[in-house]
């Protein structure tokens, strides 16, 4: 009787001990991941390895129309362009997407990111830039086709989030990107808000169009930097208001903020505390994703600290991240629910006969001393 | 009492010796992550690599320039579209010839999910489809760079993937004038730094006898797999004996070259009042060389077994493996790892019982 309680009490302290959460926030591999060239059907391919459970894209159009699967609307941070096509650079001496056919893209050779017009890599850790590898650009059918082919084989419902690269720029050339975007998705059946897609923009004013006037049922979030950086016209003070939220929240699944509007920084880069943004976002039914974790240039010393900090302080739905496999390593740490899974499912003879002998011993004693 | 307490000290320690024997098998994506992804493509390397592999495989071939190609077949129809990019260019037994085009046309090629060259449909029905996204073939050293660009971008998570060539068909390349196919691949693998038996390498191959040459007359240093098959299904341009070479005496002979062998896993049990080791495995053990059977497929199990799991047990817990060549690299590396926690959570009990047992036998005296 007395054993029966200690041991049970003995069981129960374990699981409180060990309840943190019984789920995670999710994570999105952010251009795939750190580990190879950003955006290539590698890099893709490892972040689904790592089991991100949304793969972060962006796109740009070609002269011809085409989505290009590339971050920049020029060439020269990530491809050997000024090589190939020494003559078709622009006066500032960079090579614009827009200025290229598929065909021509195609031939160019992909690599991890460098400065442009210098050549230094920017994370230099990473994978080397001058590797000799037919790394090669793809399009959203490509990568559209890699990812629900990938699902298919493994039997997993990943999804594919497609940040629409500049699209008042792309106005400018009469090309509404987001139209050919919606036109491809549709090709591909992929309409609905319970499809594995997910579209985002910087352009507020944009994701409006595409909820209203192009009437989309596909989810959306709603990416917001600092407006000094000229993302876009989009006026961000605004938007990152109780007011702003409150708007975006009839429009928009998700926002997608720069990790500095939910938290407040001192110079040092220690976190001080949390800003409303995510208690607003929350309140108006959105997600929070904020962007971007990265192991190799975050902000303070720990980076599983920030982690957690963001997970259980902040609050966030999701993290945008170049290392998903580092992200989800210590998510699933720190959950009960994955060990509470091994034990009770993966029974063996061995644990089995283990477990029993411990009780035996346990009864053996409770006899030797009552 | 004592009785109780003797039995049951004697109980614990045959289980605590028995959760002892751990098992560390190798896992070596074959074809990379084929089970998911077209095989030998660097996605599906990729894919591998990311799901925490060991080792990833590299067959190789010779193309008409001699430069060595990944790719599993002598031929190019059956994982790319060749027969419509450069329809004509067959032989006359209407197969077409890796070694009859360049490296640069094989790269400019579609590599694709394995399909029957005559039928057009897919071998493995539930893979990654066929003619989806775009997928290519690429050279050895192409592909040395890029384990080695991700052996340095995770040399902070403390993880290092090694390679595992195998020359494919080494007596039809000969017959085609380039009987120093083995010594240029080796080249290149020095060049990427892979020289050394303690090197991150195993280099394979089905013809035993060049595993003698270029381990006795190429004075090679790096770790060779004799690659085991039976008679009845060896390549139509190989003249190697395995009724030999899978004996008591072939082996013993090859284990004075080789340090281990990639039999098939049919190869490795009998069927005899339950599944008991073959000859063959006995002579190896015997040898003390290494076995790494192929292949592990989780949509290919067949008999005895029943689940892609109690095959995985059969050969890593009951003939104890040292390596596994698997399709699907996610599968088998999380088998080891459950079993692997069951281990040592039984090791934990263990101890915690036997230390209770010990403390109430001294408290009792």
């Amino acid at each position: 009787m007395i054993l029966q309680s200690i041991l049970s009490i003995l069981v129960l302290l374990c699981i409180l001990q060990n309840a943190q959460s019984l789920t995670r926030p999710l994570v999105i591999g952010h251009r795939g991941t750190a580990y190879l060239p950003e955006l290539t059907l590698s890099t893709q391919s490892m972040a689904y390895a790592y089991g991100a459970d949304i793969i972060e894209i962006d796109v740009c159009l070609s002269r011809d129309n085409q989505l290009i699967v590339i971050h920049d609307i020029y060439l020269n941070g990530v491809s050997n362009v000024a090589d190939i096509f020494p003559n078709r650079n622009r006066s500032n001496g960079l090579h614009y997407v827009i200025d290229f056919d598929l065909e021509e893209l195609r031939r160019l050779n992909i690599h991890e990111r460098v400065i442009p017009l210098n050549g230094t890599q920017v994370f230099p850790l990473r994978f080397s830039a001058n590797a000799n590898i037919p790394f090669r650009l793809s399009t959203l059918n490509e990568t559209i086709e890699l990812l629900l082919g990938l699902n298919r084989a493994t039997k997993r419902q990943r999804q594919l989030l497609i940040e629409i690269k500049k699209p008042e720029y792309h106005l400018q050339y009469n090309k509404s990107i987001s139209s050919i975007v919606l036109a491809t998705l549709n090709a591909y059946n992929l309409t609905q808000s319970t499809d594995p897609v997910i579209i985002q923009t910087f352009h507020i004013e944009e994701l409006i169009y595409i909820r209203q006037v192009l009437q989309s049922n596909l989810r959306l979030f709603a990416l917001m930097t600092l407006n000094q950086v000229n993302e876009s016209s989009s006026n961000y003070d605004y938007y990152r208001s109780e007011e702003g939220i409150k708007s975006l929240s009839k429009i928009v699944q998700g926002l997608a903020p720069y990790y500095e509007f939910v938290v407040n920084y001192d110079s040092n880069g220690t976190v001080l505390g949390i800003t409303n943004f995510t208690k607003w976002a929350h309140q108006y039914g959105l997600a929070v994703y904020p962007f971007t974790f990265r192991q190799d240039y975050f902000p303070g010393k720990n980076f599983e600290q920030l982690i957690d900090f963001f997970w259980h302080t902040v609050q966030v739905d999701g993290f945008i991240t170049d290392h998903p496999d580092i992200v989800l390593q210590y998510l699933h740490k720190e959950m009960v629910l994955p060990q509470l899974n091994d034990i009770y499912q993966n029974l063996s003879p061995n644990l089995c006969s283990s477990s029993i002998l411990f009780l035996f011993t346990s009864i053996i004693i409770s006899k030797i001393f009552i | 009492m004592y009785l109780y307490l003797y039995s049951f000290a004697i109980l614990i320690f045959i289980t605590g010796v028995e959760s002892m024997k751990s098992s560390s098998v190798v896992v070596i994506g074959h074809r990379g992550a084929s089970g998911y992804l077209p095989e030998h493509t660097l996605p599906a390397k990729a894919l591998a690599y990311g799901q925490g592999v060991d080792y990833l495989e590299q067959d190789v071939a010779l193309s008409k320039d001699n430069i060595p190609i990944v790719i599993h077949d002598i031929y190019l129809d059956e994982i790319s579209n060749v027969a419509t990019a450069f329809r004509g260019q067959n032989r006359s037994n209407g197969r077409y010839y890796v070694i009859d085009f360049t490296a640069a046309e094989i790269k400019t090629l579609r590599a694709s999910e394995r399909f029957n060259h005559e039928t057009g449909k897919p071998i493995f029905s539930g893979r990654f489809p066929l003619n989806q996204s775009t997928f290519h073939l690429v050279t050895l050293a192409e592909e040395l760079e890029f384990i080695a660009g991700l052996n340095k971008a995770n040399i902070d998570n403390n993880k290092q993937v090694g390679v595992y060539v195998e020359i494919k068909e080494p007596q039809f390349h000969q017959d085609e004038n380039r009987s120093n196919m083995s010594e240029i691949v080796l080249d290149i693998l020095k060049k990427y730094n892979y020289t050394k038996r303690t090197d991150n390498i195993y280099l394979q191959c089905f013809k035993i006898e060049e595993l003698r040459r270029i381990r006795v007359e190429l004075k090679s240093d790096l770790k060779l797999i004799g690659l085991l098959t039976d008679n009845k299904y060896r390549s139509e341009y190989s003249k190697t004996d395995f009724k030999y070479w899978t004996s008591s005496v072939g082996i013993e002979e090859m284990s004075q070259f080789v340090n281990g062998i990639g039999p098939h896993y049919k190869q490795l049990f009998q069927e005899n009042n339950g599944l008991q080791p073959t000859e063959l495995y006995t002579a190896a053990r015997k040898s003390n060389l290494l076995i790494h059977p192929y292949t592990f497929r989780s949509d290919d199990v067949q008999q005895p077994f029943t689940t892609f799991d109690n095959m995985l047990q059969y050969f890593i817990n009951e003939l104890k493996i040292d390596g596994l060549f698997t399709d699907q690299p996610d599968k088998a590396i999380k088998y080891i790892k459950s079993k692997q926690e069951q281990h040592n959570k039984g090791i934990k009990l263990e101890n915690f019982s036997f230390s209770i047992l010990i403390i109430s036998f001294l408290l009792t005296k």
